[in-house]
């Protein structure tokens, strides 16, 4: 088995520059109460708009409120719900994708149907729309954003079952009289985990921008909670003002970019073709 | 494949139900009701005023009856109903709203498939030297950027702060008036030989363009490359390698094709994920399209609207997941159609 | 071969899908290729860029925000309102009128050289067909503002007798608005209009315009953009200008750059803060405009959605525990605090004297410990997704739960997509919510209606809706408001105004937090002086280039 130190002894960077970001935004989700110079939500506004100082790292908003403070706080909602809408549509998708893909004929006509229609639709539009009858909130964003994200992972599970099963080995077993159970145990998820991983790692970061636009358009978090998201959209409409917007956002991307290098790296390290190139 | 083919547009068409009932059950669900969202406030005010216009729009009616009066008048009048916010034909407004979209995302795509393709090929051949670390990067960065804040800062810089692009928009109206073609003006001025006006629009095309297809491009170019690797890996093409093949003959003549097949499906995913992004680009950029009309429609419960924009998008999500899911097979013939 | 034919077919689907999209556009090829810089150097052209949101061009239907702006542009009224005057209008296609010892009976003499541009002579039949119109559609927003009309009559071809259900100090400010737009019948009719109900005209009226005003709607595309071109019929005095664009442009970043680089003339999503943008650039300038948009807090008096925030006392505290001069500083240039209902601009409109009647914690806390609450309480307060010129309801709500947290309020801010609100609004379900008003027409008797408590039918958008009921005890305040509306000397109106306003300020369910400024830019070196006006916000007609 590969062990973690193993994992980390390789010589990829990017790989290595992920964890470090995602370590490093998890101690500050962790600790932001400590870190924080001021309070997130309370501000005066007669500072409002005040640029970048040794007082202020990363200026004031529209309130007045340390834009630093709200940087660090923002942290905790965007990863709690980036990690928690990635686990609900990998676990449902998984489940009807690599039932498709395994059983096929019939039953993943429908699946497959199902999980079409579902990701035919424009998915902001339909998040909105299930978030604004459900009442914003952020456990109702976070389904809504489930409910459109699973196809992605039943339809690529769907495929990796689809090519797997078109693989000598498991028509070899077959032919052998293995059971279905055997085959999907034995042969099919040990082989499909490895980039399933890989997937969900770099959706992560998915997951997180789509929240943060979610935010955005006003449906993702109730005010006065710091989110990036909801951060850049105040920045929007005073774009003179440049700091409003512009370190939430570049805490988004961080974190995305962190998500990205290590599915990336991942992946190489998890592909054993891959593995047998990179050496 | 041409039996596979009638089946799967007969399932198209059971798609396409399914979404136009589910849509129009999750926007009657909504709590809200239309004419909070169409009515002013003293015209709500007025019971009188309220009671006419539900009388005029149907929305007495249980919502069985408004869902059979609706796929009525779809089959038998072709019509899509009327928009409640805009008083217009909604199929009118599609028409009037899709070529902008469709032009912009053609443009992203393209934008997306060639650079991501062309950065995914470098990459693989270039493995883990400096150059394929910086498309890495750039490809990492094109699928980690919010692009709502993208297009605000590229919109920022370009249009604001350096001044080169114009801002928004599809066309400067001072100079020119394309209307009257196809919508799609790039077409358009194409086949007016108008190539000032070629000019322009495609000046006006390429931020939102860029910044539309960025995302994807980050897809495909990942995508492509680590295919690239695999298939390079593999047995065949060491063979073809031993035998004193060049590098490159073997990434084109014999991986790349091989390769490419994940990479349409990667395009599929990434062409759907455009049409959400879409909202926000279309936004920004003031690019009058499908998106902010379904933005529009939904935040004004524009049901007739919002079922019309879901209708439309899923015609063209199906449609572009048939083709990918022909091509698929027409590249990669392992795969069988029963 | 089969792969052949399957690309084949492939190719095939994706080319029936562009065809589907483009091939439903109206076709007239020819008219396409306008790529010249207008007609030399005698044609002039403006641009505009801003967000309308027009979502009709039909006078009957229109009630947005721009309504006004293309109305005036495009059609006539018998009286209409210029920049700075908008509560006096003046004499338009109408010369003079009477109005009989009743107050219900009015008489307007018409110009008889007005003409349409199609050519018709615009008579008095025409005003009374239009009237009609939009009496007979009663769904339309427009309808709210002719109701009043019990009925219109032309003895004779150049004089207009409306007869109205009650007398109405404020008739002929409602008259200048786009309800009593004067269509050209025999056209419209053509196209499907109709006063006796039934009219279908609207599809038609999208497209173009049937009026006498100085320009024509030349075409529209919604969410895009609007070209008016000048009237060769007009028959008052022409401006310069050949061509006025709309063009729509979402954002403000977008209309400011456009500004800058001179792809538009007039911006006017511009806020206090985004002005300052602008400031400095060449060949531009900014300026704001008075308007009689103001934000305010609701506190419903039903107990059973909040025991404690619908206490007329605690009510009373909020209004002393908000930070007016923050409100201020984050409205901006312009803005003003307005004492209650009546904003300035309108008879007698009062501001908020900050020194005395400004923020008093220690009095707020009294009253809070007086009503029973010394530790507070939590309430929700709604706020929807919308700004007031520009000022976003969420930055509104945040300070408001900063400041109440003061007094011990504890506030857990809700937002909901605007149209959420309004239906909740009308339902009368949420205890704390953010609200604007933009007057309908700009008379003090609007603001009456929608303020103060009334009973039935009578008491309208707030008052009905916060369960403030008409009682016993107001009813001083009930009666002041009856003589204001229609008392037409305008001395006593604005005293009595004040005597209600005071009245109001000791008891009633809201919190007026501002009145907003509107704030615009233009370019100098293409324009004389643009003044702003609330009603049709840039009157197109006043335009001048240079």
């Amino acid at each position: 088995m590969k062990t973690l130190r193993d994992l980390l002894r390789q010589k990829n960077f990017m790989f290595k520059l992920g964890i470090v970001i995602c370590l490093a935004w998890i101690v500050v989700a962790i600790l932001a109460p400590v870190l924080a110079p001021h309070d997130p939500n309370l501000g005066d506004v007669t500072r409002k708009f005040l640029a970048p100082s040794a007082e202020h790292w990363f200026g004031t908003d529209e309130l007045g409120r340390d834009v630093f403070s709200r940087v660090l706080y923002g942290s905790r909602v965007s990863i709690t719900c980036g990690l928690i809408t990635v686990l609900i549509s990998f676990a449902v998708g998984v489940f009807f994708g690599g039932l498709a893909g395994y059983v096929g004929g019939v039953v993943d006509d429908i699946m497959m149907r199902f999980s079409e229609m579902i990701q035919s639709f424009p998915p902001l539009i339909l998040a909105m729309v299930i978030a604004a009858a459900l009442g914003p909130n952020i456990s109702n964003s976070v389904l809504a954003m489930a409910i459109i994200w699973w196809p992605n992972y039943a339809r690529l599970t769907r495929s990796i079952v689809i090519s797997i099963k078109q693989n000598d080995y498991v028509t070899a077993s077959r032919v052998l009289g293995a059971t279905h159970t055997r085959i999907l145990g034995k042969e099919l998820l040990p082989n499909s985990v490895g980039s399933m991983v890989v997937m969900c790692t770099l959706d992560l970061g998915n997951a997180i921008l789509m929240f943060s636009g979610l935010s955005f358009l006003g449906l993702g978090i109730q005010p006065p909670t710091a989110e990036w998201g909801a951060m850049v959209s105040a920045g929007v409409e005073n774009s003179n003002y440049w700091w409003v917007s512009t370190f939430p956002g570049l805490a988004i991307f961080s974190v995305a970019i962190g998500a990205n290098f290590i599915g990336d790296g991942l992946r190489d390290y998890l592909d054993p073709k891959m593995r047998r190139s990179n050496s | 494949m041409l039996r596979y083919i009638l089946r799967r547009l007969g399932l198209m068409v059971v798609l396409l139900f399914g979404v136009s009932v589910l849509v129009f059950m999750i926007s009657h669900f909504v709590p809200s009701s239309p004419e909070a969202a169409n009515l002013s406030q003293s015209a709500l005010n007025d019971p009188e005023i309220v009671a006419a216009y539900r009388a005029k729009w149907g929305l007495d009616k249980p919502v069985w009856e408004q869902y059979l009066i609706y796929m009525k008048n779809i089959l038998v009048n072709h019509d899509l109903g009327t928009s409640i916010r805009t008083g217009r034909p909604v199929l009118e407004e599609l028409q009037q709203y899709f070529p902008a979209t469709l032009e912009l995302s053609v443009f992203a795509m393209l934008i997306a498939i060639v650079f991501g393709v062309a950065f995914g090929i470098i990459s693989a051949i270039f493995q883990n030297k400096p150059i394929d670390q910086i498309l890495r990067a750039i490809s990492v960065s094109g699928v980690s950027l919010p692009s709502f804040w993208f297009s605000l800062l590229i919109m920022n810089l370009f249009c604001k702060v350096f001044a080169i692009f114009p801002s928004g928009n599809r066309y400067d109206p001072r100079l020119y008036d394309p209307t009257g073609g196809t919508g799609l003006y790039v077409l358009d001025a194409i086949s007016w030989g108008n190539f000032s006006l070629l000019g322009d629009v495609l000046a006006h095309l390429f931020l939102p363009a860029l910044v539309l297809g960025f995302f994807t491009m980050g897809l495909i170019t990942r995508q492509t490359r680590s295919n690239l690797l695999e298939v390079m890996s593999s047995d065949y093409i060491r063979t073809a390698r031993s035998k004193g093949m060049s590098q490159r003959r073997v990434v084109i003549h014999h991986a790349l094709g091989n390769a490419l097949v994940p990479v349409i499906t990667v395009s599929g995913m990434g062409f759907c994920n455009l049409l959400g992004g879409m909202v926000f680009v279309e936004k920004i950029f003031s690019w009058p399209g499908i998106g902010q009309y379904a933005y529009l429609a939904a935040v004004n419960l524009d049901f007739p609207a919002i079922c019309g924009v879901s209708l439309l998008i899923a015609v063209v999500y199906v449609v572009v997941n048939l083709v990918i899911d022909i091509l698929y097979g027409v590249i990669d013939p392992r795969i069988r159609y029963q | 071969m089969k792969r052949t034919l399957s690309l084949l077919l492939t190719a095939a689907m994706l080319l029936a899908l562009l065809a589907g999209c483009g091939g439903g556009t109206k076709g007239n090829v020819q008219g396409n290729v306008q790529g010249n810089a207008g007609d030399g150097e005698t044609a002039k052209t403006i641009v505009i860029g801003g967000q309308s949101d027009l979502i009709t061009l039909d006078p009957g239907h229109m009630y947005e925000p721009y309504a006004n702006m293309i109305a005036y542009a495009a059609y006539d009224m018998l009286y209409r309102v210029k920049s700075g005057t908008l509560g006096t209008p003046e004499p338009s296609v109408a010369t003079e009128y009477t109005v009989d010892e009743t107050g219900t009976v009015y008489t307007f003499k018409l110009r008889e050289d007005v003409v349409f541009a199609s050519g018709n002579p615009l008579t008095a039949k025409d005003v009374v067909w239009s009237v009609n119109r939009v009496l007979n559609m009663k769904e339309s927003n427009a309808y709210t503002n002719i109701k009043i009309v019990a009925k219109v009559e032309a003895p004779d071809d150049y004089t207009v007798v409306f007869t109205l259900t009650q007398p109405d100090a404020s008739f002929l400010v409602k008259l200048t608005s786009n309800a009593y737009c004067i269509l050209d019948s025999e056209l419209v009719k053509q196209h499907g209009g109709s006063d006796a109900g039934g009219d279908t005209a609207q599809e038609w009226l999208d497209t173009t315009s049937a009026g006498s005003g100085p320009y024509i709607i030349d075409s529209w595309t919604p969410q895009e953009q609007l070209v008016l071109k000048k009237n060769p019929n007009y028959w008052g005095e022409s401006s310069n200008i050949d061509t006025i664009i709309f063009r729509e442009m979402t954002s403000v970043d977008a209309q400011i750059t456009a500004l800058q680089n001179g792809d538009v003339d007039i911006i006017l999503g511009l806020n206090s803060e985004t002005a300052k943008q602008v400031e400095g650039m060449e060949n531009v300038t900014f300026t704001t405009g008075e308007t009689a948009m103001m934000t305010f807090l609701v506190m419903s008096r039903d107990a059973s959605l909040s025991p404690e925030m619908s206490n007329p006392l605690v009510q009373k505290a909020v209004r002393l525990a908000l930070d007016y001069e923050g409100y201020l500083t984050l409205g901006g240039e312009g803005c003003l605090v307005p004492l209650n209902f009546v904003q300035d601009g309108f008879s007698g409109g009062m501001e908020r004297d900050l020194s005395t009647q400004g923020r008093d914690l220690e009095q707020a806390k009294a009253l809070m410990a007086e009503a029973g609450y010394p530790d507070g309480f939590t309430v929700t307060l709604t706020c929807a997704n919308n700004n007031s010129e520009g000022l976003q309801w969420t930055t509104i709500a945040q300070k408001v739960a900063q400041d109440l947290a003061e007094i011990g309020i504890t506030v857990n801010i809700e937002t909901l997509e605007t149209t959420m609100v309004y239906e909740k609004m009308r339902q009368g379900t949420m205890p704390f919510y953010v609200m604007f008003w933009s007057p309908d027409y700009y008379d003090i008797n609007n603001q009456i209606d929608a303020f103060l408590p009334g009973t039935g039918d009578t008491g309208t958008a707030y008052g009905n809706r916060t369960k403030w009921e008409r009682t016993a005890d107001n009813e001083e305040l009930w009666t002041l408001g009856d003589q204001v509306k229609v008392e037409t000397d305008e001395t006593k109106r604005a005293e009595l105004s004040q005597q209600l306003q005071e009245l109001f300020e000791e008891d009633n369910p809201f919190a007026f937090l501002l009145q907003h400024p509107k704030t615009y830019a233009y370019r100098t070196d293409r324009l004389e002086d643009v003044t702003y006006n609330d009603l049709c916000k840039i009157e197109l007609c006043e335009l001048v280039a240079k």
